[in-house]
Formats: C-alpha cells, sequence, structure tokens
C-alpha cells in the first residue's frame, strides 16, 4: 500500500466515536463510527478479530474509503471482540458468544440502533469471513432485517468434503469445554507478531502483507477465539453444513431467503476460507443482483489474495475496497 | 496392424515398448512385469512428455507395470484424442488398468469414460470456471505453444506445441457444463494454486458423483501447489499411490 494513498484516504476521516449498545441478550457490543453523510454501512469482523481488521490505524482502512466515497462507516465489535471485549459495566465478557449469538442478537441490535441514530430506514452490510456467515445467520431468524445492499469477503459456507487441516482444526470444539471460556490469541498473536515464530501463521493468513502492517495486525486485530464458537464450528464440521451450535438450524434455509443484491468476495490464495467453500454462498442466496468475485492473478488481480489481503493486503485499498464501495453505491453488478 | 518399437530411455535406466496404432501411442515406459497393476498415464497434448518422468519413475519404483498414452502427433482436436483414450479398451479387457491423467487430459479421460477400474485425476477441470479468468491462446495459427494460459501462472510445466484447434477447446472448456460421472472409481486431488482447475473447477462439479473421492492437495503445504507443480510434489504421488494400492 502506498503511504500517500492512505494519507490521502485518511484526510478529513473523522475520530471515530465510539457507542456501546445493549444486545436484547443483555450482552454489550460496541459501534465504532467514522460519521459521515451518506448512507450507513454497518461493517462486521470475523473470528477471533475485531473492527480493526477494516480499519487498521496506521494501515489499510475501509472505514476510511467508504468516508471518502460519502458513506457513513459503523464497525461493529461483537460480543467480546475488541472494544467489546468488556461490557458496559466494565465486566470482561468472558463467554463471547456463538457465531449464533452474534447474529441473533448482536447484528440485530447493531442494525436497530444504527437506524435510529440516522434515520436511514436501511443499513448496507459488509461482512469479513465470520462476519458474512453472522449476517446469514441474522437473517434466517429475521428475515425482514433492514438490510440493503451485502458484501460479503472470504466468508465460508460450504463444509463438505474436510480436508486434512481445516478438519481437525474444526473438531477442537470436543475439548472447547476444557478452556477457560477462551483461548488468549491475542497474546500468542503478539509474540508471532514480534519474534516471527517458526509456524507458518503468516503464509497461511496472507501473502500481500509486508511491515510495518504485517506487526500492527497482529498487535491490533486478534481478540480472543472463544469456546462457544468452537463449539458450533465443531457441529459445523460434523455436519457438514452451516447449522446452529445445537444442529438444530440448518442456516442454507436463511441463505436461500436472501434477495438483498449482494457481492461475494473469494480470495484465490485464501487458505482458511478458499473459493470452493465460499462459492457455497454465492449459489445458495436467491439475489437476483448477485456478483461472485475470485480475487487472484488469474482474474485480473496483483496477487493471488490470502484470507487477510481481502481486508488488509497491499493492494487491497485500489482493488478490494473499490469493489465494494461500487457495489454498495450499485455500480458495477453483473 | 500393432507393432512393437523401443523408445528412449528415462533416466538413463529405462527401456520399454511401445503399442502403437493409428489412433494412440501406447507405450510401456518401464520395464514389463506381467501381473503386476497396470496404470496408465495419460499425457495432455501441448505439455511436453517429460512432465510426467517424476510420476512414471515412482509408480514403477511402486510395483506398477507404467504405460503412457500419447495423443498422435496429427491429432488436432478434442474428439480425436478422446479417441485414442477409448482405443485403450480395444487393447485390454475392462477393468484391467487403472487410469492417471493430469491436467486437461483428466477431462478428456472423464468425458471418454473408458473402461478403467480406477482414475485418478490430478488438476482436471471438471466443470466451468466461476469467473472470467485472463487465459487466452497465446499466439494465432494452425499450433501455438501449450496450454492457453500465461506461463507463470502455470507452475513448473514443461510444454510443447499444440494444435490451435485443441487450444480452444482447452479454453472453451472453462466455460462447459460439469462433466458426467464416469463409470469407474475416481480420485480427484486439486489445489487452491491451480488456475487450470481450482477447486472449485473440481469439487463443486463432482460432489454428487458415485464412488468419487477428494483431495485437497495444498491443504498441509505452506504455499498453494500450482498447475503442474502438481505433477512432481512428493505428497501428491504418494497419495495417488495409496489409492491404486487399495
Amino acid at each position: 500500500m502506498s503511504w500517500w494513498l492512505t494519507a490521502l484516504l485518511w484526510a478529513g476521516v473523522p475520530e471515530a466515536e465510539v457507542h456501546s449498545v445493549q444486545t436484547q441478550d443483555k450482552a454489550t457490543i460496541s459501534l465504532s463510527h467514522r460519521p459521515g453523510e451518506g448512507p450507513p454501512v454497518l461493517v462486521v469482523h470475523g473470528i477471533s478479530s475485531n473492527h480493526r481488521c477494516w480499519d487498521l490505524e496506521g494501515g489499510p482502512s475501509l472505514a476510511a474509503a467508504l468516508h471518502a466515497s460519502g458513506f457513513d462507516p459503523w464497525l461493529l465489535d461483537l460480543r467480546g471482540h475488541g472494544l467489546a471485549e468488556f461490557s458496559a459495566d466494565g465486566q470482561r465478557q468472558r463467554r463471547g458468544g456463538s457465531v449464533d449469538d452474534y447474529g441473533q442478537y448482536d447484528v440485530p441490535a447493531a442494525v436497530a440502533f444504527i437506524q435510529k441514530k440516522t434515520g436511514f430506514d436501511k443499513v448496507h452490510y459488509v461482512g469479513h469471513s465470520m462476519g458474512g456467515m453472522v449476517m446469514a445467520v441474522a437473517l434466517h431468524h429475521e428475515p425482514e432485517l433492514a438490510l440493503d445492499r451485502l458484501v460479503v469477503v472470504g466468508t465460508p459456507m460450504d463444509f463438505s468434503d474436510p480436508d486434512r487441516v481445516t478438519g481437525p482444526l474444526m473438531s477442537l470444539g470436543r475439548w472447547s469445554s476444557a478452556l477457560a471460556g477462551y483461548l488468549p490469541a491475542p497474546l500468542a498473536a503478539s509474540v508471532h507478531g514480534r519474534f516471527r515464530t517458526p509456524l507458518p501463521v503468516d503464509e497461511w493468513l496472507f501473502v500481500d502483507i509486508q511491515s510495518p502492517v504485517r506487526e500492527q495486525l497482529y498487535e491490533q486485530i486478534v481478540s480472543p477465539l472463544y469456546a462457544r464458537e468452537l463449539r458450533q464450528l465443531e457441529a459445523v464440521g460434523r455436519e457438514g453444513m452451516f447449522v446452529s451450535a445445537d444442529g438444530k438450524d440448518n442456516y442454507l434455509v436463511g441463505l436461500r431467503g436472501i434477495q438483498q443484491p449482494t457481492l461475494v468476495v473469494a480470495g484465490r490464495g485464501d487458505r482458511i476460507a478458499p473459493p470452493d467453500r465460499v462459492a457455497g454462498f454465492f449459489t445458495e442466496i436467491s439475489s437476483e443482483e448477485k456478483r461472485f468475485v475470485i480475487a487472484g492473478r488469474a482474474t485480473g488481480f496483483s496477487v493471488d489474495y490470502g484470507h487477510l489481503d481481502l481486508p488488509l493486503g497491499a493492494h487491497a485499498e485500489q482493488e478490494i475496497f473499490p469493489l465494494i464501495v461500487d457495489w454498495l453505491r450499485g455500480e458495477a453488478s453483473e | 496392424m500393432m507393432k512393437l518399437r523401443h523408445i528412449g530411455t528415462v533416466m538413463g535406466l529405462w527401456g520399454g515398448s511401445a503399442l502403437a496404432q493409428d489412433r494412440s501411442a501406447l507405450e510401456d515406459v518401464g520395464w514389463s512385469f506381467e501381473g503386476l497393476p497396470r496404470v496408465v498415464i495419460v499425457s495432455t497434448p501441448g505439455v511436453d512428455r517429460s512432465a510426467t518422468v517424476y510420476w512414471e519413475h515412482q509408480l514403477e519404483q511402486s510395483g506398477f507395470d507404467v504405460w503412457l498414452l500419447s495423443a498422435p502427433s496429427e491429432a488436432d482436436s478434442e474428439q480425436a484424442v478422446r479417441d485414442s483414450i477409448e482405443h485403450i479398451d480395444e487393447i485390454w479387457p475392462p477393468g484391467s488398468y487403472d487410469l492417471l491423467a493430469h491436467g486437461y487430459a483428466g477431462r478428456l479421460v472423464v468425458d471418454a469414460n473408458p473402461k478403467a477400474r480406477k482414475m485418478v485425476l490430478v488438476g482436471a477441470p471438471l466443470g466451468p470456471q466461476m469467473t472470467p479468468t485472463v487465459s487466452k491462446v497465446p499466439r494465432s495459427g494452425p499450433v501455438v505453444e501449450g496450454l492457453p494460459w500465461p506461463t507463470e501462472l502455470l507452475g513448473s510445466l514443461p510444454m510443447e506445441a499444440v494444435s490451435a484447434e485443441l487450444a480452444h477447446a482447452y479454453l472453451e472448456m472453462a466455460q462447459r457444463e460439469a462433466a458426467r460421472d464416469p463409470d469407474a472409481e475416481v480420485f480427484l486431488v486439486a489445489s487452491g494454486g491451480d488456475v487450470v482447475a481450482p477447486v472449485e473447477c473440481v469439487r463443486l462439479p463432482s460432489k454428487t458423483w458415485s464412488d468419487r473421492r477428494f483431495w485437497r492437495a495444498d491443504a498441509f503445504t505452506v504455499h498453494p501447489l500450482q498447475h503442474g507443480d502438481l505433477l512432481h510434489n512428493k505428497a501428491v504421488f504418494r497419495e495417488i499411490q495409496r489409492y491404486l494400492e487399495q
């Protein structure tokens, strides 16, 4: 990423206002708002991450790009993540939540709050990784939820044919009861970021991020990994499809009800949510206006985008953010 | 009609024989061993013969009787290549051989649907690309240089001239509807870094196939494997061997 482009994007972007919002089930979420005058956009992070994933201090920022393009970005921290690691009364939200909780309670609370604050009837939605799954859960439980145009980035939705890495990883949930509620992922990330452990974590997460953004992301965007998330992933892996933690709700049903214009973006080099797993999102939704983009060299992009390259890669501001902005504007649909 | 001919040695050790007819050249690429499980490697026109040497050598070392099926040099169409594949059934009885194919040859094998016992298809595009790609035939004329992709996206893959008609057929496969379930048991190998046959063009079109196993080649590698890399990756070969030995 060129420093001048970042500087240009950040020029005129107001400081974030932070709002703590209580959900229907009494958890606390946080919304970081960079006030703009245009249509509101709810931006949601992935698993074990937080709002900085889309708004890295000193790095790529979709929030800045949205603001510069006339939108009003609201960045969500799901319960237990980022600015919502602690509740409004200062208690650590140790249990975090499951994907069910995030979709059923956190997203509707965020949408209602944004509607109330802005006066807009509908809210655009951008989700990275689990942030897209959360949206599917929200629309499963509340099909009339006031979401406008949708963007999901690196969101897996096809869990059949488990491979030798994701299969065992998803089964970690079996042992999650032994955890004290969560795994201290921020500590591990900080150690890896600073000391470059020999684990091939970088190679698995990105291909196009260099210092100092690399170190900043390990410091800023990692949140605890919660046992309840792992337990749900275990259920998903066991069933081979996106289901609720108790296995009773098949979220593909809700997904098929999605009618909103939807942009689905996958990274050709994404090892966490490879295109064949993301494709399920695109094929299942009922939207008449939808587009699937695979960001890779064979499709005309600079690099084969990895999982974190999509929001934070060196070329994200030139190649991914404009796709999102154009989609939210109603341009560039196919 | 059949004639026997000696082919060049591979790695200085091998000798072999070939059964050549009008429609195909079927070469025994290693030592001839009666009674060993027979594996036919189907080569892709446009990919140099040296591309499969690693598989040939490893299979031979693992106790297989290895044959190589090359389309005749005058084969300029997809149909001609499919005919050469179907011709195997005129030489050997049904179920007496296994097939191993990489890339476009894999798709042609599935379409030809020969009576093999098992098929192993590595990096074979079985369904359409989900988004437009930068692939194109590199030069116009009756013959073009290799596969219709920028070479830097293919990994280590030696190529040779191929008819423009075949190259265009390869391009057209990127839009063609999904291949039908072949009669033989199938083992599918795909890698996310393979532009010719990315995982979504292998796994998704074959999801409902019977007797199908799928393996993601780059699930445990540090770097994704490109199309050509699949031909000489040890882990990929181990899986192929394991499947063929079952």
